[in-house]
């Protein structure tokens, strides 16, 4: 939870970026009885992001499935049963074929991965339009 | 002596009813500010291209833990 406002303060940082979070909470901890409350979700106050609540944890499993292949997600590999606590950055023009895609940067925990996430996003530049 | 005692518990009331007010108003944002969809099997495909309609974008994947 304290990754989503340390996350918050990140877009804040970036008011202008052409950026899209996708924000997924899921259940891993024991505590964790149902979707998040209003309170947690106030915390990703940004416009520019997007809350998913997904209880069977089913991108979590194709981020765990996609591990052995993509190298941004190898710390989840094998021993864990959940991927969580992550902030993976895809750059414009990818896009979601077959698996889950490759991201740029993944970083775990979010609260420890805010330098590298910062540098990723501030150079975040938005595709030229086509013709 | 009454009219007294009545300054102090109106001021109390009207404190209590304030932290109150904020209190719920705090841990209940209006609903339609926070919209959360759900995220399920059947769903997936629904998702992707919400992650590919923001291909013109940076786009940030977050898994959280709602506690």
């Amino acid at each position: 939870m304290r990754g989503a406002s340390a996350l918050q303060g990140l877009l804040t940082e970036l008011p202008d970026r052409p950026v899209r979070v996708l924000a997924v909470w899921e259940p891993v901890l024991p505590t964790d009885k149902g979707p998040p409350t209003a309170r947690v979700l106030s915390r990703l106050e940004d416009p520019r992001v997007e809350q998913y609540w997904d209880p069977g944890r089913v991108l979590s499993g194709r981020i765990l499935a996609a591990a052995p292949r993509v190298p941004a997600f190898a710390l989840f590999s094998g021993q864990l049963d959940a991927a969580w606590d992550l902030a993976a950055v895809y750059p414009p023009g990818v896009r979601w074929q077959g698996g889950v895609p490759t991201p740029v940067y993944c970083g775990n925990p979010v609260v420890g991965s805010l330098d590298s996430l910062r540098a990723h996003l501030a150079v975040a530049v938005a595709l030229p339009s086509g013709p | 002596m009454t009219q007294r005692l009545q300054a102090p518990v109106v001021v109390l009331l009207v404190a209590v009813a304030a932290i109150a007010t904020l209190v719920v108003v705090r841990a209940f944002p209006p609903a339609s500010k926070r919209p959360l969809r759900t995220l399920e099997a059947g769903r997936m495909a629904d998702f992707e291209a919400r992650f590919d309609a923001a291909r013109d974008s940076t786009r940030l994947l977050l898994l959280l833990s709602p506690t």
